[in-house]
């Protein structure tokens, strides 16, 4: 069950695709090989505060979010989310859960339709969870939520195409369609990996404003540590489908426990540590479809030992709410 | 300015883009070089015009974009005036550009280890034998074990990609790599990686770079000295220590101060308020005005020039004294 303040609890999550192998192999079913997307992965959400997953591609970032959407079938392990499992649901849930949990996603180019209107595309949502509403208190909302994503006045905004609006603005109108139904967890994948240095900041701070103001919960989904650090409470770090390392954003930012949250801290190119000595971890993540065995990270890792390879650590709590799987620590 | 010997001369150009009825200035009276053995980057937001000098220099230019004014000069030739026929023999042996998309940039049905072969079969009429003995030569060089050659792009990481089309690049040991965006669809271990091999393949190979992204911390790492352009101009250039730590243009001061950092206190990052200009409708006078705390009319009248403020380091803004210091 969920525990007090939590809005979101995850346990023991995963998602399996099943391998498409090659095209002789389909009958043969007993050599069957599973992508490891997401692989046991357990978190809280609490109310209020801003989680970011934090991890480089292929982690199984996405695909966690993607679960929490329902935006994927055959996640196992539970999900709670306001009392209730909803790891599996039906459509009738699925449509209450979309007007309590809404997403961002990266690319504010491809994620709107350009034939339609800043008003079509943020009112979209409205249309299909509040078919109640007339045509004026639908304006009424969508003016509502773009203003509070700083695009005002609405009405310079409502009848404006795409391809009218800069990046910056975009990826507001997207958040405004997002925050239109008043959820109470936003996702946000990468809102701000595909923008400029500055409309970066200016988006994140834009996200940081909303939460001021209402009750929102943020789950952000990076790959950016060093943005990472002025807008999350807290910081799990994915690796190969797992969480290796999750606490308060500062502490694991400052002292990373697990060897990897270490090895990926110091590469993060930023101008204060440009001239320092980085030390870079050799090869790359392996396939999720052939996960090491051990701990996953153990091929990798500078300070593997022989248990390293034979066991999966367990996550485990250290001093000051942070938990870390590594057998070493 | 021509204290050392440079490679690379590109002066006054101009490139515009015609778009439906209306042009866009991508390029506006942009001048610097590259010295020999320098690395020199190329840095700015979207649509400043940095990937477009690239394809300007390299004469690789889309249908609708054509140079509409200034020079590139390469060891004494100006590569405007040389017709195609003429500049495609300075490709690869004394020129060569490494791409973004690694993925799009290699041939899907071909081997790695052919497609460089290629190069060097066609560009330097080497043989066989020597063209894959040098292959297995290169992949050492960048890393992958040589007996991958044989093998095609899409067995390869992302990151082994970049590194195939680095070792493309530097395969007929050419002066000056230019490298568009090389590190951008990379995770950061990977970038990491590849930086590192960007470093170790300057200082051996005493190659000179002209570095193009938009990550002002990687530029700071392998550059020695960095332009920062804004709206199609240049508007800051210098010595990369000095215009990270004493940067003069108000653009450049607000844009660094837009950046995250790792190690400092401060809890709020701040954007540039704004947006850049549309190439279509540059305003007169400095491009920047718009967003600009310091402006004033004479600002919006009159272009700046470059001036000199530090040692090497230029900038174009009114609001440098004629003394220099701001």
């Amino acid at each position: 069950m969920q525990k007090e303040g939590s809005i979101v609890r995850v346990q023991n999550l995963n998602v399996w695709f099943r391998a498409r192998t090659r095209f002789f192999d389909f009958w043969r079913s007993a050599s069957r090989t599973f992508i490891k997307a997401v692989d046991g992965v357990s978190f809280d959400l609490n109310k209020g505060e801003t989680l970011a997953l934090v991890g480089e591609s292929g982690s199984g970032k996405t695909t966690v979010a993607r679960a929490l959407m329902q935006l994927i079938r055959g996640a196992e392990g539970n999900i709670w989310f306001d009392g209730r499992n909803i790891v599996r649901t039906n459509r009738a849930e699925r449509l209450r859960l979309r007007t309590q949990i809404q997403m961002i996603f990266q690319d504010p180019f491809d994620a709107m339709n350009p034939r339609e209107t800043v008003l079509k595309i943020v009112a979209e949502p409205l249309n299909i969870h509040r078919k109640d509403l007339d045509a004026k208190r639908r304006v009424a909302l969508v003016s509502k939520a773009l203003r509070s994503v700083g695009l005002s006045p609405p009405e310079d905004f409502l009848n404006r195409y795409p391809h009218e609006l800069s990046g910056g603005q975009r990826q507001r109108v997207l958040i405004a369609g997002a925050l239109v139904l008043d959820p109470i967890l936003l996702i946000a994948d990468e809102p701000v990996s595909m923008l400029d240095a500055s409309l970066k900041v200016e988006i994140l701070n834009l996200l940081v404003e909303l939460k001021r103001k209402r009750p929102l919960t943020y789950l952000l989904i990076t790959h950016d540590l060093a943005l990472t650090r002025y807008v999350a409470d807290r910081i799990a770090i994915m690796y190969l489908g797992r969480i290796l390392e999750i606490g308060p954003s500062q502490s694991v930012l400052a002292s990373p426990l697990h060897p990897y949250t270490q090895a990926l801290i110091n590469v993060v190119p930023t101008l204060d540590r440009v001239w320092q000595q980085k030390q870079v971890l050799a090869g790359e993540i392996p396939h999720p479809s052939n996960i090491p065995l051990g701990c996953r990270f153990h091929p990798r890792c500078p300070e593997a030992t022989g248990l390293c390879s034979k066991s999966q650590p367990a996550m485990k709590e250290t001093e000051g709410q942070r938990l870390v799987a590594c057998h070493l620590r | 300015m021509n204290r050392q010997l440079s490679l690379l001369k590109v002066k006054n150009l101009s490139v515009q883009f015609r778009l439906g009825d209306e042009y866009a200035t991508a390029l506006r009276d942009v001048s610097f070089d590259v010295h020999a053995g320098e690395t020199l980057g190329l840095a700015g937001e979207s649509g400043c015009g940095k990937s477009t000098a690239a394809l300007a220099i390299m004469n690789l230019l889309p249908e609708n974009g054509q140079i509409a004014g200034g020079d590139v000069w390469f060891q004494g030739k100006n590569l405007t005036q040389l017709p195609l026929k003429e500049l495609r023999k300075y490709w690869w042996k004394d020129l060569s550009i490494v791409f973004q998309g690694a993925l799009n940039s290699l041939n899907p049905v071909k081997t790695v280890g052919a497609q460089i072969a290629e190069a060097m079969i066609v560009r330097n009429g080497m043989d066989k034998m020597q063209a894959w003995d040098r292959v297995k030569d290169l992949f050492r060089q960048i890393g992958i074990r040589p007996e991958r050659i044989s093998e095609y792009p899409h067995e390869f990481s992302g990151g082994m990609r970049q590194r195939v089309m680095i070792a493309m690049a530097i395969c007929l040991n050419p002066k000056l790599v230019i490298a568009d965006e090389c590190t951008t669809a990379l995770d950061v271990m990977i970038q990491t990686q590849i930086m590192n091999l960007l470093k170790e393949l300057k200082s051996s190979l005493e190659l000179s770079m002209l570095f193009i992204n938009h990550d002002l911390a990687l530029i700071a790492e392998i550059c020695d000295r960095v332009a920062i352009m804004y709206a199609g101009r240049i508007v800051e250039i210098g010595p990369v220590r000095s215009v990270f730590f004493e940067p003069i243009h108000p653009y450049v001061k607000q844009l660094l101060n837009a950046l995250p950092r790792m190690e400092d206190s401060i809890s709020r990052l701040h954007a540039i308020p704004g947006t850049p200009p549309r190439l279509q409708e540059i305003p007169e006078g400095c491009p920047f005005l718009p967003r600009c705390h310091q402006g004033d009319r004479r600002c919006g009248l009159e272009v700046p020039l470059m001036a000199e403020v530090y040692p090497d380091h230029w900038a174009n803004c009114h609001k440098i004294n004629p003394t220099g210091r701001k």
